[in-house]
């Protein structure tokens, strides 16, 4: 009977693994796999015969995700784990339904959110993962606030309840930065909220544009604003907001005040005249060629803006505005979920554990991602991923991840995105726009 | 039984046999079931609450009522209504144009032009929409163009300005479209007898007056096909829309399909959009039904 389990040496047991440990030493049938408190079993994959386990994932995590999948299969002969991978499109859209087939996939790449893990819970479609956070130590891993995201209540409150998943990596919106141009400007990598806005006037002044954006497709604005944002409000505030809780409020004056400073950098001149009419990917390019100072955006662009800038590119997350707290749009990768359907729902968690675990890190980076896990170890191998892993672990230590706003109700992210472009070209004002949004928000809560 | 099937022994003479519905089979099968069974499904989603998995809650008409109380999907059908000057007026009298020109003008290489006026009706939506995309951008070529003949005030990100997004995307709809006119146009003015024009010109016609008299009342079937084909095209276009604006900036180009999309896909309440969807659906039958009956009527009857 092997006690041994597939996680690295050294890693903490938690009291119940221990536990585990000695129901087993105690001489349970042999054969059988151990279980722990719960009815949970954490071990003994490799006396279940042959067994597959499949699993529903996002084209994101292939690198990763297909190196560790095989480390296991390789330590369990007798595991077999297929894999299906779509893209993000493809995934979110057949997803729900998938999960909904009589043989779903025993794994499924969720997404927060009303529309997606609210409507899995909903449906009744994946098991919490509750025990497996205390089996197997998972709260070890992130901070209180950051696991809220895989909460929601059995009704569909969202940020309550049992956690239904975990992910594996950091998405954090910050600021690229031209280093030459930067250096052009006499200025350095500005440290606070009052020192980025210096440096966008002095861009300004030199004649340079001081934020590039494109923002055809509507969503890039939330990130720049996001910025604004993070230097004024709390970031538990805007947590509950995320999550509706009452009295939550968009139209708060902390939060206006954020809106309003991103006004000001539209009146100024300082964002892309003609950010409504420029797509993503034609902005960001642009930025690569030397239009523009500061890029705001998420760390899925490192490997583009590396390939493309090699050393002249930076990172920075969200200065601080006064209260010295680095609050930014950053969240958990897509939660993978346990299917109810599966027959072998320990075996799943065993291998989410496997996958996501802290000694995986390098993997990760490896594959130019941020591991999600505390305490992961490994190192990335180019200075710009060293730079946003920077800014994760600063951004984690203040607790201060505000998920992506447009999670706060089914028809948001239109209003956000419309409401934005509008603020843009100079339709609406900022307090329109807070108290549009903030009606979506109501209204959405009030027929829930 | 077979026989039994294509013989015409029985029933009144002229009336078809029963074979002939074993020939329109396939193609009946395949109607059935993905035009119109999905209509079907799609009405019955529209008369409840659902968000795609688990129980649909029944709402008899809330629905509807919901969307036609809601002043977003009047201004999207107000948008679509000045696509279907862009998208059907506009490229009908350009492809009448191009056919009375093209028929009557000896131009050599003239199947390389009609074919290059063919052409963008060969190309995929979404090439056509991101092709645009960077012809409208603040450094495409609308853009130089204008700076080179010195109207730098006018140049702007053509597809973020609220007011120029909805006809610069209608300008792509002409331009799509004009060919397939003019293909249909083309093909009409062939086989008008030659003897009609040599009538007029023996009553003294110029061109203009041969195009009024002899060309565009000829064409009555062709431009029947042409405005039932691009208006349905303008009340129903989303591809285009979706990838080149997504129905923005704000909700400039906001159509009810973008509407559609957005909050039965988006947001999944997939009653909601099954309602603006049969909705839509709707209006396209009337507006078509209401062309083919304006069309027919005045029409010259056969053989008088």
């Amino acid at each position: 009977m092997t006690t041994r389990t597939s996680r690295a040496p050294g890693r903490r047991f938690t009291a119940l693994a221990s536990s585990a440990m000695l129901v087993a030493a105690l001489g349970a049938t042999a054969a059988a796999p151990v279980t722990a408190q719960d009815g949970v079993v954490t071990d003994g994959w490799g006396d279940l015969g042959d067994v597959t386990i499949r699993i529903a994932a996002e084209n994101a995590s292939v690198d990763s995700l297909t190196t560790l999948t095989e480390a296991f299969m390789a330590e369990y002969p007798n595991v077999t784990i297929e894999t299906e991978f779509k893209d993000w499109d493809t995934h979110i859209a057949t997803m729900l339904n998938v999960a909904d087939l009589p043989d779903a996939p025993d794994i499924i790449w969720g997404n927060q959110g009303y529309v997606h893990d609210g409507l899995l819970v909903e449906a009744g479609l994946i098991t919490s993962l509750e025990p497996y956070f205390e089996a197997y130590g998972w709260d070890e891993w992130h901070g209180p606030g950051a696991m809220d995201q895989w909460r929601f209540t059995e009704d569909g409150t969202f940020g309550e309840g049992p956690r239904w998943g975990i992910s594996e990596s950091a998405e954090i919106v910050g600021v690229f930065y031209n280093k030459e141009k930067l250096a052009g400007l006499g200025l350095e990598v500005p440290t606070t909220f009052a020192e980025f806005e210096e440096a966008l006037a002095a861009a300004a002044e030199a004649g340079e544009l001081p934020i590039k954006l494109g923002n055809l497709d509507g969503w890039p604005a939330m990130h720049v604003l996001s910025i604004a944002q993070g230097a004024f409000v709390d970031a538990d505030n805007m947590r509950a907001w995320v999550f509706g809780q009452e009295g939550a409020d968009y139209a708060a004056s902390d939060n206006l005040a954020g809106v309003q400073a991103f006004e000001r950098w539209v009146q100024n001149g300082w964002i892309s005249p003609d950010a409504n009419g420029l797509g993503y990917d034609q902005g960001w390019q642009e930025f690569t060629q030397g239009d523009g100072v500061f890029l705001p955006t998420g760390n899925w662009m490192t490997a583009d803006l590396r390939d493309r800038m090699g050393d002249n590119v930076g990172f920075f997350a969200p200065p601080p505005g006064e209260s010295g707290k680095v609050v930014a749009t950053a969240a958990n990768s897509m939660p993978l979920h346990s299917s109810s359907k599966s027959e072998n729902p320990d075996l799943a968690a065993a291998i989410i554990d496997y996958v996501l675990s802290p000694d995986k890190g390098q993997v990760y980076f490896d594959a130019g991602r941020i591991p999600a896990a505390a305490g992961s170890v490994g190192e990335a191998t180019d200075a710009l991923t060293v730079e946003t892993f920077a800014g994760w672990n600063r951004i984690a230590e203040d607790d201060g991840l505000t998920f992506f706003q447009d999670w706060a109700s089914d028809t948001m992210y239109d209003t956000m995105t419309s409401g934005l472009q509008e603020l843009i070209g100079g339709r609406i004002s900022a307090e329109d726009h807070v108290n549009e949004v903030q009606a979506d928000w109501a209204e959405f809560h009030a027929n829930r | 039984m077979i026989s039994r099937l294509t013989a015409r022994s029985g029933g009144p003479p002229g009336e078809p046999r029963l074979i002939g519905y074993l020939y329109v089979a396939p193609a009946l099968i395949a109607f059935l079931f993905f035009g119109i069974w999905p209509f079907i499904q799609t009405i019955g989603i529209s008369l409840t609450e659902w968000r795609g998995i688990g129980e649909a809650e029944p709402v008899g008409l809330g629905n509807y009522v919901a969307v036609l109380t809601d002043p977003d999907l009047y201004s999207a059908f107000v948008r679509s209504f000045v696509l279907i000057f862009f998208y059907s007026l506009l490229p009908i009298t350009i492809g009448l144009l191009l056919a009375a020109l093209l028929s009557r003008v000896r131009i050599r290489g003239i199947a390389g032009y009609r074919v290059a006026l063919f052409l963008p009706q060969t190309i995929a939506m979404v090439v056509i929409a991101i092709a645009w995309v960077w012809i409208y951008s603040q450094n495409g070529i609308v853009n130089e163009f204008l700076r080179l003949v010195g109207l730098d005030g006018l140049t702007r990100a053509w597809l973020g300005d609220f007011d120029w997004a909805l006809p610069a995307i209608g300008l792509v709809g002409t331009w799509l479209n004009a060919g397939l006119c003019m293909v249909l146009f083309v093909a009409g003015v062939q086989k008008i007898p030659a003897d009609l024009y040599d009538a007029a010109r023996v009553d003294g016609a110029g061109p203009v007056k041969e195009f009024f008299a002899v060309t565009l009342p000829s064409l009555r079937n062709e431009m029947v096909v042409a405005l039932t084909l691009t208006v349905i095209f303008a009340l129903r276009n989303f591809d285009l829309i979706w990838v080149s604006t997504g129905g923005g900036p704000g909700d400039a180009t906001t159509t009810p399909s973008v509407l559609l999309y957005e909050l039965g896909f988006q947001a999944r309440r997939l009653g909601t959009g099954s309602a603006i969807g049969v909705i839509l659906t709707g209006l396209i039958l009337v507006v078509a039904i209401l062309i083919v009956r304006i069309g027919e009527r005045g029409e010259p009857e056969p053989g008088r």
